[in-house]
This record gives structure tokens, sequence and C-alpha cells, in this order.
């Protein structure tokens, strides 16, 4: 073996040393202490490789506000109090919790991660060419529920990588607008929680056939008839 | 041999997650930018839950993964046709982390990404990937002993700019 076989050998695969290897090195003090120096090299890099990557800077999802916000509400509450009250009522609620949330740092809400996510596919609102029903059914696999258009459209479907889950992430056009739909099935909320947080306003609503499904509109409009609207076209599968 | 199935004791989408970080520090490798990085994960994940029928092994994985991330990389590169990262930036943005990191790998790091992808992405497979010579020359379409000299000359310029001492014949390059 001559000294460039054996260099590139010992560059290219520091750990392996064939026999004829072994034979060069035994008589060649100039490439074993270029074993060494590779050798040496390889395991800096692989501690080097093998370290965590830090969290970013300005992790998004965490980022989003979650304290104040993710106040449950009552779902279509009977009686509504005037608004200057709900207001200062919001308003102090809001700062009273928010010093309270900041003192004890939760971790995001379900609701805030849902929003979070939403934002970080924010492209899905915009998109309009219909999906096929069976892109629709393949997305929904598993999950439980089978969307059915009628005169509704998919538009959005794919399935998500969500808090450690693949969970299906639809947006849906109804003649009350856009609206997205994430079949959560490991989650699970013992009853409908509202909220409204960075312009949009959703519901987390336990599904028939377990776990919890998010919807989420743009804006702020009535959930209770967004709700009634998209309702008729999600059918559960027991 | 069997397929990986909902039922499995490690449920595929455990697994995925488990492998996750992991995979994100293999395509920040590959990447050198933490958002594309992100990106080509995800694209990968779905990918991978997708075909997730065509993993017959729960044993490769890894590997399995690892494959797709490295093809979603390249993919994407393809696709966008990204800009080359501007070193300058790199360097900047990894600053935090290198005031965190131990003195002794800052100029490893720093010499690691300005390795060309022609070495880069090798060596990268070799060391936190664990392929083996002969799939890196499958996997990049690569004869053997091409990989060999290109894993050869990603050591050897690390090793310039590392600043260990220079080969004792001053040899950089052997002829293969």
């Amino acid at each position: 073996m001559t000294h460039d076989e054996a260099r590139l050998m010992l560059g290219a695969v520091p750990g392996e040393v064939s026999p004829a290897l072994a034979e060069h090195l035994a008589e060649c003090p100039d490439c074993t202490q270029f074993q060494q120096q590779m050798l040496r090299l390889n395991q800096d890099l692989t501690r080097l490789l093998s370290r965590p990557l830090p969290p970013r800077a300005s992790a998004r999802i965490l980022a989003l506000p979650v304290a104040a916000p993710a106040r449950p509400l009552a779902r279509a509450p009977a009686v509504r109090p005037p608004r200057l009250l709900a207001l200062a009522a919001s308003v102090l609620l809001s700062v009273g919790l928010g010093i309270v949330f900041w003192s004890l740092r939760p971790a995001p809400s379900l609701a805030a991660g849902v929003l979070g996510h939403i934002e970080l596919e924010s492209g899905s609102w915009s998109k309009l060419t219909p999906m096929s029903q069976a892109a629709t059914d393949q997305v929904l696999a598993g999950a439980g529920v089978r969307l059915v258009p009628g005169d509704a459209t998919v538009t959005y479907a794919r399935i998500c990588y969500f808090q450690g889950h693949w969970v299906p992430h639809l947006v849906v056009r109804t003649a009350r607008g856009a609206v997205t739909v994430m079949v959560l099935r490991h989650e699970h909320v013992a009853s409908v929680q509202s909220f409204r947080q960075n312009g949009y306003s959703g519901e987390l609503v336990p599904a028939p056939s377990g776990g919890t499904v998010a919807i989420v509109a743009q804006g702020t409009p009535d959930m209770d008839d967004v709700m009634r609207t998209l309702s008729p076209h999600l059918h559960w599968i027991p | 041999m069997r397929n990986i199935s909902p039922d499995d004791p490690v449920p595929i989408s455990e697994l995925l997650a488990n492998l996750r970080p992991e995979l994100l520090r293999f395509a920040w490798w590959l990447a050198r930018d933490r958002a594309v990085a992100e990106d080509v994960v995800q694209e990968a994940l779905l990918r991978a839950w997708r075909s997730r029928d065509a993993l017959k092994d729960p044993a490769a994985a890894r590997g399995w993964l690892l494959t797709i991330v490295r093809r979603e990389h390249a993919r994407l590169y393809e696709r966008k046709r990204l800009e080359t990262t501007d070193l300058d930036d790199v360097i900047a943005a990894e600053d935090a982390q290198l005031a965190t990191e131990g003195e002794e790998l800052v100029g490893l790091r720093l010499a690691m990404t300005q390795l060309p992808d022609e070495y880069r992405v090798p060596l990268v497979m070799q060391v936190l990937g664990g392929f083996s010579t002969e799939e890196i020359a499958r996997e990049l379409a690569l004869s053997t002993p091409a990989v060999l000299t290109r894993l050869f000359r990603a050591r050897n310029r690390l090793r310039r700019i590392y600043g260990l001492t220079p080969a004792p014949d001053g040899m950089d390059e052997p002829a293969v």
C-alpha cells in the first residue's frame, strides 16, 4: 500500500483499518501521525454533529400570547352583558389573568397551539382549488370522521405534524366563509371551549368518535352559526 | 419482516416523533439553516407517513427516515433553486450557539459551515447518519472511489481550517 492509498482510507474512513493498512502503518510513522490527526478530528466531528440544536431564538408557536385570550368562554351565552361593562370586565380579567399567567409561565394552551399551527400554514386560507373527495378521504382516513362536501368545498387537506401527532388539517369553504378543521384524536376536552385570538375565532369541540375537533374561522363570526353550517358536512364514524 | 401498522406497540407516529430531533439535526447540517431544515423535516415526515407501508422493519426506521430527509433536502434545492446561503449569515445566525459551545469546537463548526456541499453532504451522511461508503455512493449516485475521495477531501479541508498540522509530506489530495 502506498502513502496516498493509506491516507485516502485514513481520511475517508478513519475508524476502519484493513490488514494492508495496518501493515503500512506499522512501518510508516508519518501516516501513523496522520491517522492520529484524523481520529481526533473525527471524534470532535462526532461530538459537534451530535449536539442538539439550540431552540429557535423566536419559537413561533411559543411566542403566541397564550394567557388572557385562551380563556374558555361559555358557548352561546343566553344573556350578554352590556358592551361597555363586558369590555371593562374583559380588560380587567385579561390584565389579571395576564399577571397570574405570566408569573406561572404556563405551557401553551391547545387553542394557542392550534392557532400557532394555522398561522404557520397561513397559506391554507388562500387555496381556492377544490380538493377531490378521494384526497379528502385519504387525509381523514382513521380520523373517525368523513367530510361530505355537499354545498361546501374542501380547498385544503393535509396531514400535519402537530404536538407530536399526525392530524388532518382541512379548510372547508361554506356559505359562511372559510373554516379550518383539525381533527385532534389525541386531545380531549370535557366541553366546548371557545376562543378568540389574533384575528381568529374558534372552538374546541369534543368529537363524537373520541378526541377533539378544532374549528377556526377568520375574524369574529358567530361561531354558533359557523358550527350549524359545518355540522351537516361532518359524518362521524363510530 | 412485517409492515408497521398503527396497531404496533410503538406506533409509526410515535416513532417519527421520537426521531424528529435527530432528523432535524441531520437536516440542519445539510442545509445550515434552521428554517430550511424544519421545512425539509416537515416535508420528509409527511412523505414518510404517506409511504409508511414501505417500511418493513421498524429497526430500519432511522436509516429510512434519514434517507428521506436527504432526498427531500436535495429535492428542495432542485425545486426552488435556493441560493447558496451566505456564510456570513450562517455565522451571524449561529453566534448565540457559538457563544455557548465549547471553545474547542467553535473552529470546527465554522470549518464545517465553509465546506462545499459536495464534501459536507457525504461527510454528514457518514458521521451523523451512519451510512456506509457504499450506501452513500448509491444514494448520491457516485462511485465508491468517488465517495472515498470526497470524504478524504472533506476531512483534509477541515483539518486545514481546523488548524491541525498539514499532512507530513504536504499531500492534500491523493490520486485515486
